[in-house]
């Protein structure tokens, strides 16, 4: 289990600060994310400098916010850091000319959405992509899974349809606009079954523990 | 794997749970099919070849490695020795014809066996189970041992390699065994063969970095993935021991060991219920051996040395394939009832 940088807001950009600290929590995983564009510059400078990174299991989380690069350009930038990850997180709904990204093979995942992307929530959804990426590998968002349906049906239909492309998930809840909060007691029972079915995959925190 | 009954009939007959594994979780593992369907058709063409030549109740032709993984590709080693038992000397004329024939079909170019005076040659029996431990039990006698146990598929002479194997086998389990306990003895010497094939790849670097071992790279990836899979594919049926009376531990052990690592993986992982984590383990391990059965692949490891593996999307890719197969090994052994087993015996 790891922290990712997302929740970490007062230090955001400052890549060797948010890896101390994600890396004060666990050295086991983190997710660095770049969730908005004019981040990824930063982070990529900072990935290729002299820092040798602690984790077992590094995720990048690519850009999804303020895009503005040419998607054959963005690709370029995430197929360069290949030597530094295990695997790049992309968002479905960010990805338009879904072609270019096949060369990003494995170490590409595409993540579940919730219900305030406009696609990317159902199996049905998310089938064109990941058919586009044979390669591509999941990243199950348990929280956005509940966001779509609270019964975790439409949850346990994609771990059943891509559980063997799991490359790890992502554990919060969310509160009512969607926003990544602590994972709270009652989602913790909910999650249980399908949190069950990861427990070889790193599970990367979205947000502060309760306990923090 | 749901019942108890059902687990314990599928850890007692492994052979073909990958299938299992396969249709549980609706993943299929395509290279390891492929290579499993090649295997078998190899060594049928070998045994019409050389066995009828090499037939005797004096020694056994054996293959190891991929050929005994069932992982045969088509630019594998071929790791073969002749294992001498009874009363048969290595330096007998009929020994030495069956060595004069096998060479005459196995090993040849690029299939060449490893340079350590391990395979490609005769060897007695004998010293396989009257030296363990201590200083005359060499790392050539270690390795020859556990490879026996662990992946060996006899080309000729199936009755002595059997005999040999069971030998060996019987050794490790004369005594101290207990109901419910991993079987100590061979534990210990399982995971000293593991570790000692870590230490040797260190052991084999010049010091410096750049050296002359073309092999460094591949050596490296093999041991982040087959080799890995060698000892897993031991260790686990040795911890599933705990699940056994002292008197069915020796037939289980010899129904795990002769079915493939990759079966008695996914046999464990089924019988612990863990079907996607299962069928993520060894869909990476596919994975790899896909990329073994690319010639482009196993070139480009060839070119790699150490300073310029670190910028290798291929061995990044394949260091990710290590790291899955870490994580779901250790997933198996310490987050399933395997885990109080696994912490009270894998340590000390």
């Amino acid at each position: 289990m790891g922290w990712s940088t997302g929740f970490l807001t007062e230090e955001r950009g400052q890549w060797r600060a948010l890896a101390r600290r994600a890396a004060e929590h666990s050295t086991l995983a983190a997710e660095l994310s770049a969730l908005s564009e004019p981040e990824l510059p930063g982070l990529v400078s900072y990935l290729f400098s002299d820092d040798a990174l602690p984790f077992l299991f590094l995720s990048i989380h690519g850009p999804s916010k303020k895009r503005e690069l040419p998607e054959a350009e963005l690709v370029d930038i995430l197929a360069d850091l290949q030597t530094k990850a295990e695997v790049v997180v992309l968002h479905p709904d960010a990805m338009h000319d879904v072609s270019q990204y096949r060369r990003l093979g494995t170490f590409l995942a595409i993540e579940n959405m919730d219900s305030r992307k406009g696609t990317g929530h159902t199996v049905e959804q998310l089938e064109p992509i990941m058919a586009a990426l044979p390669d591509a590998r999941l990243c199950f968002d348990v929280a956005h899974a509940k966001d779509i349906d609270s019964s975790m049906h439409e949850g346990v239909r994609i771990l059943d349809r891509w559980g063997d492309r799991l490359s790890h998930v992502h554990v919060s809840s969310l509160d009512s606009s969607c926003h990544h909060v602590s994972l709270t007691p009652e989602d913790e029972r909910l999650f249980a079954p399908l949190l069950d079915r990861c427990r070889d995959v790193p599970w990367i925190l979205e947000a502060a523990p309760r306990s923090f | 794997m749901d019942t108890r009954s059902g687990a314990a009939e599928l850890l007692s007959h492994p052979e073909g749970a990958l299938e299992d594994l396969s249709k549980a979780s609706g993943t299929t593992f395509p290279n390891l099919a492929s290579a499993r369907a090649h295997t078998p058709e190899r060594l049928a063409t070998l045994r019409r070849d050389i066995g009828p030549l090499c037939e005797s109740d004096r020694f056994s032709i054996v293959l190891f490695g991929s050929w005994a993984r069932r992982e045969l590709t088509p630019h594998s080693d071929d790791d073969w020795a002749i294992l001498v038992g009874g009363e048969a000397s290595v330096n007998d004329s009929d020994v030495e014809a069956a060595l004069a024939a096998t060479r005459d079909c196995l090993g040849q170019g690029a299939a060449k066996p490893g340079s350590q005076e391990i395979f490609g040659l005769a060897f007695r029996f004998d010293d396989l189970v009257t030296k363990i431990g201590l200083d005359d039990d060499t790392n050539t006698n270690l390795t020859r041992r556990m490879l026996l146990l662990l992946e060996s598929v006899p080309v000729s002479g199936q009755e002595v390699w059997e005999a040999c194997r069971n030998e060996v086998l019987e050794r490790y389990l004369a005594r101290g065994l207990k109901s419910h306990r991993p079987p100590r003895f061979l534990l210990n010497d399982l995971v000293r063969y593991w570790r000692t094939i870590c230490v040797d790849f260190e052991g084999k670097h010049p010091l410096g970095g750049e050296g002359g071992d073309q092999k460094w790279v591949t050596r490296n990836a093999k041991l982040r993935t087959s080799r890995k899979m060698l000892f897993a594919g031991g260790l686990i049926p040795v911890l599933m021991c705990h699940l056994r009376e002292v008197s069915e531990m020796p037939e289980f052990l010899r129904a795990q060991l002769h079915a493939p690592p990759t079966d008695r993986l996914a046999a464990a992982f089924l019988a612990e219920g863990m079907v996607d984590e299962g069928a993520r383990t060894l869909a990476a391990y596919d994975k790899w051996v896909g990329l073994l059965q690319n010639e482009l692949c196993r070139k480009e490891l060839l070119e790699l040395t150490e300073a310029t593996r670190e910028s290798s999307r291929l061995f990044q890719q394949i260091t990710g394939l290590g790291r899955q197969l870490d994580r779901g090994l250790l997933a198996l052994l310490f987050d399933t009832q395997l885990g109080g087993i696994t912490r009270n015996f894998g340590i000390f």
